[in-house]
């Protein structure tokens, strides 16, 4: 940031804080998150009671790690709509697995493993079949959730006698916050060193930004989107452990409507769904907006119903503010 | 003022944040004229037109038609008024047929409120047979060239009857023969049916020929107005850029005696036809011909972005087997496409971010980008190529089309390549930057050794940089020139059927 007030007396020109505007847009998903945060207390004082916030705290992490991985695919110009069917298939295997007697590390390894194997069929279809990810995902989607239904026969899965052990995952606490918040920031710093620092996060703006132009400039595009699609495949298989571990069940409908979730997140974080554009940072501060308002919501005695139309709203008009910005800019 | 002016520009202002893009412009156009604008890029040319179409609102300033200012200048009024400004990136659909875009939101209609697509395909037709286009109305947009849907655009224009047409450069899209057809037209409309043109170019030689009055634009300022008798081509140039441009070509590169690139045989079915050429260490080699004879497929062929069906390709000596960019560039071998925008850069992103994307691994320690290391190699390319920027975390999107060009130049250096394929290298640059991009390719060939195959549909700078000149037709070489020596006659010859 040190250099922007040197250059030729240019620095005047519109667009040469890119960086800096890049900032301050997550700045502004900050300050809404603060008023959001202001209100919550305005309306219930009990909103910062420390059992209240973790509760936000785990909401934030179940959505925001599957959101992670949402950013990264949204980030090449795609969409993962199976990642709520993931969760539901490995949550059913996982549940299986442990009541078989599988140790608990071999099953969260195979666990991560099929969703990196979904993430990857996935990519295939993209990659090597040309399909639309919109509706490579879909047929995934619909596809898993059957997966899930069929293995389970439609009936949630108990853990057996690993149910106690397993359950620090989802239920735990390490220095008094919660295990599945630890694993989101270890997850979230994780991807933002990823897509900032590293070679790999390079590829992934390039080829969202103009995946022609990448393919020229010698990035391996195929392997890329295979890997973008393999990680959110994992960090579905990594929620669906989390999911599995707090309720000590696997249920063949975990994750139900997650993908709808996970978008809009991305979406109200700032990431361009035309591909380029946006970050892990924003992810983050987007999943606590849509918890805390969720958590808004349910202080304000709204009815389950009426806040999915709520939901809807927002998730409109977030998409809207990124088009208008999208057009005014080209 | 002027008597005869059909359009008058009076102390036109429009500042953006940090720009003061135009600084009190007046300019008119005289009825039946062609009016010709110039300046550099970044000089307040589109601004001004985008002024002129409504596009946008000036601070200060009017516009006047036939003596009457305009109250309320919208896109609409002024289309109404009879102004339609053809833009370079043509604003067409695609999917619809010639007709359909000629006529679009005025289709006729049959009694029952259905398209008439029989009238509008006559319509059509007639429109372009009175221009001489010939161009199928039914053809859809996306199947005819870039040069014909300039026509189509023209033939839109007349047929509502516009009394001012501004075209944007017109020629980085047509080739020659094209563009001859085009100032036909435009002679045929201007002296016959009195419409006045406002033609925007970056090529000197064009407005002899076809313009009557000239306009020159500096830093948002009329540098300049004037008959074009009254001129000539070294004065516009200093106006331009405001200093003279002497020897606009540097001395042509020394190139050794090994062959760097050896290309024999090169097919691809239906595009390409045995071409056989090969590149000396330190030598510029020039591909021209006209549009659609081969030469970005030659390229595009040689840099593994197109697949071929047969032929070699040796890099010093050694047979290599180029299937993708990736495998080319680890082979020294880097293309500057054709379109920098949609093929070349990656516009929202940094200038830095373009420089390095193809070569990150140098800056790389422990898997991790080290950012000190990448801001110091993109600010050396920044201060040795002189590109124009803030700093490096600038989005390339808002520099000006030299300054894009050379950060793609950029990329190729840091990349390492060393047989480098530049693609219409000059095309929507202004003169200084060209000159600038001329002494960086000369610079790369006789002090790095490089070699360089360069594709430009701009005779003079093939003529003045390359040792060798390739000419193309239908997909196969049709002669090969020494570059000293040449002559625009002697390629053209060779370029077109006879």
């Amino acid at each position: 940031m040190v250099e922007m007030t040197t250059g030729q007396g240019l620095a005047s020109r519109p667009g040469s804080a890119g960086r800096l505007r890049g900032w301050a847009q997550s700045l502004g998903l900050l300050w809404v998150l603060i008023v959001l945060c202001a209100f919550a207390v305005y309306l219930s004082p009990s909103f910062i009671q420390t059992g209240n916030m973790l509760n936000v705290g785990r909401q934030v992490a179940l959505f925001g790690i599957v959101s992670v991985g949402m950013t990264f695919v949204i980030l090449t110009r795609g969409i993962d709509l199976s990642v709520g069917s993931i969760v539901g298939v490995v949550s059913v295997a996982t549940a299986l697995m442990l009541s078989s007697g599988v140790p608990i590390p071999l099953a969260m390894i195979a666990a991560l493993g099929m969703g990196a194997v979904f993430g990857a069929i996935n990519g295939a279809g993209v990659v090597f079949f040309g399909m639309p990810p919109f509706i490579m995902t879909l047929g995934t989607l619909v596809m898993g959730r059957g997966i899930a239904m069929t293995i389970a026969n439609g009936e949630p899965k108990t853990l057996g006698d690993a149910s106690d052990a397993f359950s620090y995952l989802g239920s735990g606490f390490l220095f008094g916050i919660p295990v599945p918040i630890w694993i989101f920031v270890a997850i979230a710093a994780a991807a933002f060193v990823i897509l900032r620092h590293t070679p790999f996060g390079r590829q992934i703006y390039a080829v969202g930004s103009n995946t022609e132009a990448a393919r020229l400039a010698g990035i391996n595009v195929p392997r890329v989107l295979m890997l973008v699609y393999a990680i959110s495949g994992v960090l579905s298989g990594l929620t669906a452990l989390v999911f599995v571990s707090r309720l000590t069940v696997g249920e063949p409908t975990a994750g139900t409507n997650l993908e709808l979730e996970a978008i809009s997140i991305v979406v109200i974080g700032g990431t361009s769904l035309f591909g380029g554009e946006g970050g892990v940072i924003g992810t983050v501060i987007g999943a606590a907006i849509i918890a805390v308002m969720a958590n808004i919501l349910n202080l304000l005695g709204i009815s389950p119903f009426t806040q999915q139309i709520v939901k809807g709203a927002i998730i409109i008009a977030a998409v809207m503010f990124e088009v208008y910005r999208h057009e005014r800019r080209s | 003022m002027m008597k005869d002016a059909v359009l008058e520009m009076r102390g036109i202002h429009k500042r953006f944040p940090g720009v003061y893009a135009l600084n009190n412009v007046s300019f008119a156009v005289r009825k039946g004229s062609v009016h010709g604008v110039i300046g550099e890029n970044g000089a307040g040319k589109s601004t001004l037109m985008r002024v002129l179409s409504g596009a946008f609102l000036a601070n200060e300033g009017e516009v006047a038609i036939d003596g009457n200012v305009v109250a309320a200048p919208t896109p609409e009024r002024m289309l109404e008024l009879g102004i339609a400004v053809i833009y370079q990136e043509l604003a067409q659909a695609p999917h619809l047929t010639v007709a359909e875009n000629i006529f679009l939101g005025r289709l006729p209609k049959t009694r029952l409120g259905m398209i008439d697509w029989r009238r509008a395909e006559a319509a059509a037709r007639d429109v372009l047979d009175r221009l001489g286009f010939r161009v199928d109305p039914a053809a859809r947009i996306d199947t005819i060239s870039v040069a014909q849907r300039q026509m189509v655009e023209i033939a839109k224009a007349t047929a509502r009857d516009a009394r001012i047409v501004v075209l944007d450069e017109p020629s980085a899209v047509l080739g020659d023969a094209e563009l001859e057809h085009l100032f036909k037209t435009i002679r045929q409309l201007s002296s016959e049916h009195g419409v006045s043109f406002i033609y925007i170019t970056h090529r000197l030689k064009e407005l002899y020929e076809i313009c009557d009055e000239v306009t020159v634009l500096r830093d948002g300022q009329v540098v300049a107005s004037m008959p074009l008798g009254q001129t000539t081509t070294p004065d516009l140039i200093r106006h331009m850029v405001g200093r003279e441009l002497r020897d606009v070509f540097p001395a042509r590169p020394q190139p050794g005696d090994q062959i760097r690139l050896d290309v024999r045989n090169l097919s691809r079915a239906g595009v390409l036809k045995d071409i056989s050429f090969n590149v000396r260490r330190g030598e510029i080699v020039g591909i021209c011909g006209l549009a659609g004879a081969g030469r970005t497929e030659v390229l595009r062929a040689i840099a593994g972005a197109d697949p071929i069906d047969g032929g070699e390709i040796r890099i010093d000596g050694q047979l290599v087997a180029i299937d993708g960019p990736r495998r080319a560039l680890a082979h020294g071998v880097g293309l500057l496409p054709e379109d920098r925008k949609t093929e070349g850069l990656f516009l929202e992103q940094s200038v830095a971010f373009n420089v390095t994307v193809s070569e990150l691994a140098p800056l790389t320690r422990g898997g991790l980008i080290n950012g000190r290391r990448e801001h110091e190699a993109v600010s050396r390319f920044i201060q040795q190529m002189r590109i124009k920027t803030p700093n490096p975390s600038t989005k390339v999107r808002t520099l000006s089309g030299g300054n894009q060009q050379k950060c793609g130049i950029a990329r190729q250096l840091h990349a390492g390549t060393e047989i480098l394929l530049v693609d219409e290298p000059t095309r929507g640059v202004d003169v200084a930057a060209k000159r600038e991009i001329y002494d960086l390719l000369a610079e790369l060939t006789s002090k790095r050794g490089a070699s360089v195959v360069m594709v430009s549909s701009e005779l003079p700078e093939i003529l003045g940089l390359c040792n060798r000149i390739i000419v193309m037709r239908e997909g196969a070489i049709s002669a090969v020139f020494e570059g000293e020596g040449a002559t625009e006659e002697t390629i053209m010859a060779h370029a077109v059927w006879q």
